[in-house]
């Protein structure tokens, strides 16, 4: 367990800047969420973090000790991968003892901490099992032991619930969320699905092209967005220009109604669409003035239904208006 | 139920035409008179009697020799000729590859000419024989080796070196506890595959065999020149029943089969 600072990190490929200059402190325990889409460097930076590869220009240090010279199996840090790179041709406790032979504990040893670390995941009784013999969750478990086993100063989890059906993602979620805090490591998880990141982290880190456009807590991060990408990328926003500023609306911060509402932000417009989401109404508008705006009404039974063509008002509170901060220099 | 029998037909017709010349020889070796007669007249063990002496024996023990070798000298070369060219992008890739894998586009009579000559010229003409059968038995056995080795390092799981890195496992361990492990298979199927090659071939020993110094293969076809008798039928079984029993033996241990027909899945 221990703290992760990034300084100024780099990584280019040629021309190609995947990673461009990253300033990140996760704290002792901390979990830390790499949020953003495809190719803005989020498996990059945990790539450099493990070792995978050299960082072009910075620093990687853990607990104080700079780390970024070092090669990867000295570094003391899990990784769960994605695939989960499980050892195809060792059981499942093959597989967990594999990182605690490497440091040539003794047998007893080994075998008392890979009992422990298949209890912890869930998979006693399993050990004996390949990979191929198990399913999906369970081979993820089996990679969260693996790495979890060693006692890493720091674990990386690289999009592991991607592979995973919907139901069991959701299980996972706050499985190793909570087995986290249990453990009190210090976690850099990788994701682009922002629902993860919200429901999992401490803190979460948006990036894009390369860059971290904003560190805070989920609802920072939903309720505050430093940058018009993060508010876009999280969730969904209106946004109005408001002479220089740009204000912002979350969808179920917004109001629908047939008269003008007293105060606030208000906007008249025609229902476009609505769409059926179950738990939630969708309307899609067009205002006056050509904006498009979204509302999410819920589903609740006391919610007035406006039908396709209706004019209605869109408006929200004083308080569910966000001003997205000027681009910073 | 119609196609079924006709395919039936068809596989049935396919089998008797790479089975029967083998079933013919296997029995015309039993023969009583010395006239290559099917169906054998009489039974006798005569022949096989023969084609257990020195004079056939001999080149069988050479060729085993020389297969044993050149599949092992071809497997180790393999080994990082495959993982370089499976796994690397350097400048004279493209060249190394065609290099690599030449021989196994070029009739091996070529490639057996073509020793033949470098070794003449180079003032080595003591070693035509089995020195210059060894060369060139490695040099067409390398693409072999190299190919199912390269396909097994492909169908290793994306990651699995990270995974063991991140484990504590230095490259040298990685190498050893996670990847020969996994393309094990691949290894074995190279150096089988380069064992019958060697064993099969009569292209290129031709060129480089030298008296008390030839293959089975070369020995038979020097026979044949002079007609053909019964011994020759039970040397033939002989030598057919050599990589036979080594692929069926290495196919019940480690599962050629991926090999030659396709790999299996790996999770």
């Amino acid at each position: 367990m221990a703290e992760l600072r990034l300084a100024a990190l780099e990584k280019r490929y040629g021309a190609t800047v995947a990673v461009a200059g990253i300033d990140l402190a996760v704290r002792e325990g901390e979990f830390m969420t790499l949020l953003g889409p495809s190719g803005c460097g989020k498996t990059t930076t945990l790539g450099l973090i493990a070792g995978f590869f050299a960082p072009s220009a910075g620093s990687i240090q853990i607990g104080g000790r700079p780390v970024a010279e070092l090669p990867p199996f000295r570094r003391d840090i899990g990784v769960v991968f994605q695939d989960y790179a499980l050892f195809p041709h060792l059981t499942a406790a093959e597989n967990v003892a594999f990182g605690l032979r490497m440091r040539k504990l003794s047998a007893a040893e080994i075998s008392t901490r890979v009992r422990e670390a298949l209890d912890l995941v869930q998979l006693a009784g399993l050990g004996e099992r390949r990979p191929l013999e198990l399913s999906g969750g369970q081979r993820q478990r089996v990679a969260l032991a693996r790495a979890l086993v060693i006692r890493p100063t720091v674990l990386l989890l690289d999009e592991p619930l991607s592979n995973l059906d919907l139901k069991l993602r959701e299980e996972m979620r706050v499985e190793i969320a909570t087995l986290q805090r249990r453990l009190g490591i210090t976690t850099v998880f990788v994701t682009h699905d922002q629902g993860e990141a919200l429901v999992m982290s401490d803190r979460i880190a948006v990036m894009n092209a390369g860059r971290i456009e904003q560190v805070g807590t989920p609802s920072d991060i939903y309720e505050r967005p430093a940058t018009r990408f993060v508010a876009e990328f999280i969730g969904r926003m209106n946004f109005f220009a408001d002479g220089t500023r740009t204000l912002a609306i979350r969808p179920e911060r917004a109001r629908l109604s047939l008269q003008a509402p007293g105060e606030g932000f208000a906007r008249r417009g025609t229902v476009k669409q609505v769409l059926y989401l179950g738990g939630a109404l969708e309307y899609r508008l067009e205002l006056e003035g050509g904006e498009r705006a979204i509302v999410e009404v819920p589903n609740d039974g006391d919610a007035v239904h406006y039908a396709e063509g209706a004019i209605v008002w869109f408006s929200a509170a004083r308080e569910s208006c966000y001003e997205i901060p000027a681009r910073r220099p | 139920m119609k196609p079924w029998s006709a395919l039936r037909a068809v596989v049935i017709a396919i089998y008797v035409f790479m089975l029967g010349p083998i079933v013919i020889t296997a029995a015309v070796s039993f023969n009583q008179s010395n006239r290559s007669q099917f169906p054998p007249r009489g039974f006798s063990l005569q022949w096989w009697h023969r084609a257990f002496s020195a004079e056939w024996l001999d080149p069988l023990v050479f060729s085993l020799k020389l297969a044993l070798l050149a599949a092992l000298i071809s497997t180790l070369l393999a080994l990082p000729l495959a993982f370089a060219l499976a796994r690397h992008r350097f400048p004279g890739r493209a060249a190394l590859t065609a290099l690599t894998l030449g021989p196994l586009m070029l009739p091996a009579l070529v490639t057996g000419v073509g020793l033949l000559q470098l070794f003449q010229y180079a003032g080595a003409r003591e070693y035509i024989g089995f020195t210059a059968l060894l060369v060139g038995h490695v040099v067409i056995c390398l693409p072999f080796a190299v190919r199912t080795i390269a396909i097994s390092l492909h169908t290793l799981p994306p990651n699995i070196e990270l995974a063991a890195a991140s484990l504590g496992a230095s490259r040298a361990a990685a190498l050893w506890h996670v990847v020969l492990p996994l393309i094990k298979t691949g290894i074995v199927a190279g150096a089988v595959f380069a064992f019958v090659h060697s064993f099969t071939d009569v292209n290129l020993s031709l060129f480089l065999v030298r008296p008390g110094e030839q293959p089975i293969t070369v020995k038979i076809l020097g026979f044949l020149e002079y007609g053909f008798a019964p011994t020759l039928a039970a040397v033939s079984v002989i030598t057919l029943l050599v990589p036979l029993a080594l692929v069926a033996s290495v196919e019940r241990v480690s599962g050629l089969g991926d090999f030659i027909y396709a790999a299996r899945e790996r999770g």
